[in-house]
């Protein structure tokens, strides 16, 4: 077993490709919570047609595989619309709209989460509805929306490995192509496994944390 | 009752711990065939316990349950066997959801005992005539009240033929109205002669029914006699401070 | 602009509902084997023996934590290294299986957890042996309380299933990637693939909706005053 060979001399390509695995992941995550907020807020619209169109859209991303997402948006969009996306680009599009579709779920649930006896106090003192949301609900909902969240960051981190497939060199395309070279897929993948089975790991943990904490406060 | 007879169940200085805690204290106990032994007491002091070392589902760390003269050792292969012979009522009836009445009282026959259908199948009908729900026998649990639901579970025991009945706090969840029903069917039992230990909060049907009342107390048996003795003129201080708190309310 | 046309994949259509098949055989297999995998580890995590504790955790967070796609490159590659070359259809059934079969664990072990002591106390105090325990009592009333989460893990299997194209698969989404890329048609066949998808997984939503309303009827909750 070459474990040696394959730490000392590539240590630096693992670890860039974790950061790119971090932070796309992370990039995903705000961007598919600032678009999910939105989904959020037209489930919960008194109009119909944008309720309609919330679930279907939550729906619809609950029922595509992430590699049909990631296809779709490097080759199908490519070929489609004759430009060339960058792998960078295809994956963080994929990313942001399965993440979306998750956080439109968690902040939906913060925010019914926030008593609507809250919401009675806050229009009793006239208070619009933009206020209501911006001072009362808001900063409430977060709160609760913390701990789920973190899973939903765990769960992109885990599709992320998915933008190996279109050429993105984040944390698994990085053992692939390490793989390549040392010829050792065993020792490459087990090093992999062990590098995500840590950080999603801890942040699960991480998680539970937040969550028990808040508990206490609510 | 014949005091000469071998007795059916003998406990002897038996000591139970939950962790740090002694819920049993060097309990001494005997039960003669065909007696009513009915435990009573303050809530938490070990009387349910003690109902679940005879027939092993809790472990003992000291002394011994003999069984008709066979050790009853919990977790062992050998509990099995004793529990042939032994039937449980629980305070939550504890009835299997996903089975009619009727398939409630026959599943432990068939499948424990190997009887065949048609046999199990008669005697189930007969002991739903025993219990008053002749018409209830092909309903779910859910759909029946407290009272039925604890009717069935006695007969679910008795279809064992078992040779001792334990009853832990049969009527503590039913309602009022419903826990006459239960008790009547509890005393027809006592009539027939059968073998019963019954831990209760009922006083009226320990007085009325119990052949021997045992009061226990922190873990240990602080007095026992006859229902006349223990109720009504007990030896003991601490007797006499439950029993009258008890008959005040 | 892009010119929508489907009739362009028609050549290619014959090819699909063998597509389809792989997928679900993949899928139904991997869901069938991660039940046994899941009974045998909900055993583990409820055991007396700490090391079983151990054991069971440990599978369950370490398949929960890491993506399928590296479960399958580790069986397929990884495997391959050592001496066993399996074909790329096992390694996706073995990976997607181990990743299942987490999951499933810990339903079934919500499952089992939700039933309550007094039914294993009954059961054992009629004499019922720890087999029959389960077989009678235990396990028939399982699936009514996880029927839920067990209906959300198949969707999960058959959208991971997706991911056993990139070892030779020949299901929807090899397919679909086929089509796309030899016809330049890739929209066309990407709507087609997902419309498949979107009909298996919404498919088994509405057999969990469905179980739920025939379970209800059957009115089974244990206590009622």
């Amino acid at each position: 077993m070459q474990f040696d060979d394959d730490v000392t001399h590539y240590w630096r390509f693992f670890l860039s490709g974790t950061l790119t695995t971090l932070w796309i992941s992370w990039l995903a995550l705000m961007l598919g919570g600032i678009l999910g907020t939105v989904v959020a807020h037209m489930r919960m619209s008194r109009i119909a047609a944008l309720r309609i169109f919330a679930l279907g859209y939550t729906e619809f991303f609950r029922s595509i595989p992430p590699l049909m997402l990631f296809f779709g948006s490097y080759y199908g969009i490519s070929f489609a619309l004759d430009v060339n996306l960058n792998p960078f680009t295809s994956a963080t599009l994929a990313l942001t709209f399965t993440a979306s579709s998750l956080m439109a779920e968690v902040v939906r649930s913060g925010i019914e989460s926030v008593g609507t006896g809250q919401w009675l106090a806050a229009t009793a003192s006239a208070m619009t509805r933009l206020q209501v949301f911006r001072y009362v609900v808001w900063p409430q909902a977060l709160r609760v929306c913390l701990p789920p969240a973190t899973g939903v960051y765990i769960s992109t981190l885990k599709d992320s490995s998915v933008a190996s497939v279109i050429g993105y060199i984040e944390l698994t395309r990085s053992g692939l192509l390490i793989r390549e070279t040392t010829g050792s897929s065993f020792d490459v993948f087990l090093i992999i496994a062990t590098i995500y089975f840590v950080i999603n790991y801890g942040l699960s943990l991480c998680g539970g944390a937040l969550e028990r904490r808040f508990r206490i406060v609510h | 009752m014949s005091t000469d007879a071998e007795p059916i169940l003998r406990i002897e200085g038996v000591v139970k711990k939950f962790g740090p805690r002694t819920v049993l204290n060097q309990v001494d106990l005997t039960v003669q065939p065909g007696e009513v032994v009915v435990l009573v007491g303050p809530s938490g002091t070990g009387k349910s316990t003690l109902l679940r070392c005879v027939n092993g589902l809790e472990e003992i760390q000291g002394g011994r349950v003999l069984f008709e003269n066979r050790p009853v050792v919990a977790n062992s292969k050998s509990v099995i066997d004793v529990r042939k012979h032994i039937g449980m009522i629980f305070q939550s009836f504890n009835l299997y959801p996903h089975l009619t009445a009727l398939g409630n009282v026959m599943l432990a026959p068939m499948k424990v005992l190997g009887e065949s259908k048609s046999v199990v199948e008669a005697r189930a009908r007969e002991l739903f005539r025993k219990v008053r729900l002749e018409h209830r026998a092909d309903a779910y649990p859910g759909q029946l009240s407290g009272g039925e639901q604890q009717r069935v579970a006695i007969a679910r025991a008795l279809a064992m033929n078992p040779s001792l009945l334990l009853f832990d706090e049969p009527t503590s969840a039913l309602d009022p109205e419903t826990v006459g029903d239960v008790l009547d069917v509890m005393e027809d039992l006592a009539r027939e002669g059968r073998t019963m230990m019954v831990v209760t909060h009922e006083i009226g049907f320990a007085r009325h029914v119990g052949d021997r009342i045992v009061f226990m107390d922190e873990g240990r048996i602080v007095e026992m006699g006859a229902p006349e003795e223990v109720i009504d003129a007990p030896r003991e201080e601490r007797t006499r401070q439950f029993f009258s708190s008890i008959l005040r309310g | 602009m892009y010119q929508f046309n489907l009739s362009a994949t028609k050549s290619y259509m014959e090819q699909l509902p063998w597509a389809v098949l792989t997928t679900l055989g993949l899928s139904a297999l991997a869901i069938l084997l991660s039940v046994l995998v899941g009974l045998v580890g909900s055993l583990f995590r409820t055991s007396r023996w700490w090391a079983l504790r151990f054991l069971g955790g440990a599978y369950v967070e370490v398949l929960r934590n890491i993506p399928l796609l590296i479960v399958i490159y580790l069986v397929y590659f990884g495997l391959a290294q050592i001496g066993l070359r399996i074909s790329g259809f096992s390694s996706a059934v073995i990976a997607l299986t181990l990743n299942a079969g987490a999951y499933m664990t810990e339903v079934i072990r919500g499952g089992l957890a939700a039933i309550g002591k007094g039914q294993f106390e009954a059961a054992r105090s009629q004499a019922m042996t720890p087999v029959q325990v389960y077989r009678y009592v235990v396990f028939p009333q399982v699936f009514r309380i996880i029927y839920a989460p067990f209906g959300n893990l198949c969707i999960g299997v058959v959208l991971g299933s997706a991911l056993a194209s990139i070892v030779g698969v020949e299901d929807v989404t090899s397919w679909m990637h086929t089509v796309g890329s030899n016809s330049f048609r890739y929209l066309e066949a990407f709507l087609m693939a997902g419309s498949i998808y979107l009909v298996m997984a919404q498919g088994v939503n509405l057999l969990r909706i469905g179980t739920g309303k025939y379970l209800l009827s059957h009115s089974t909750s244990a206590t009622r005053q």
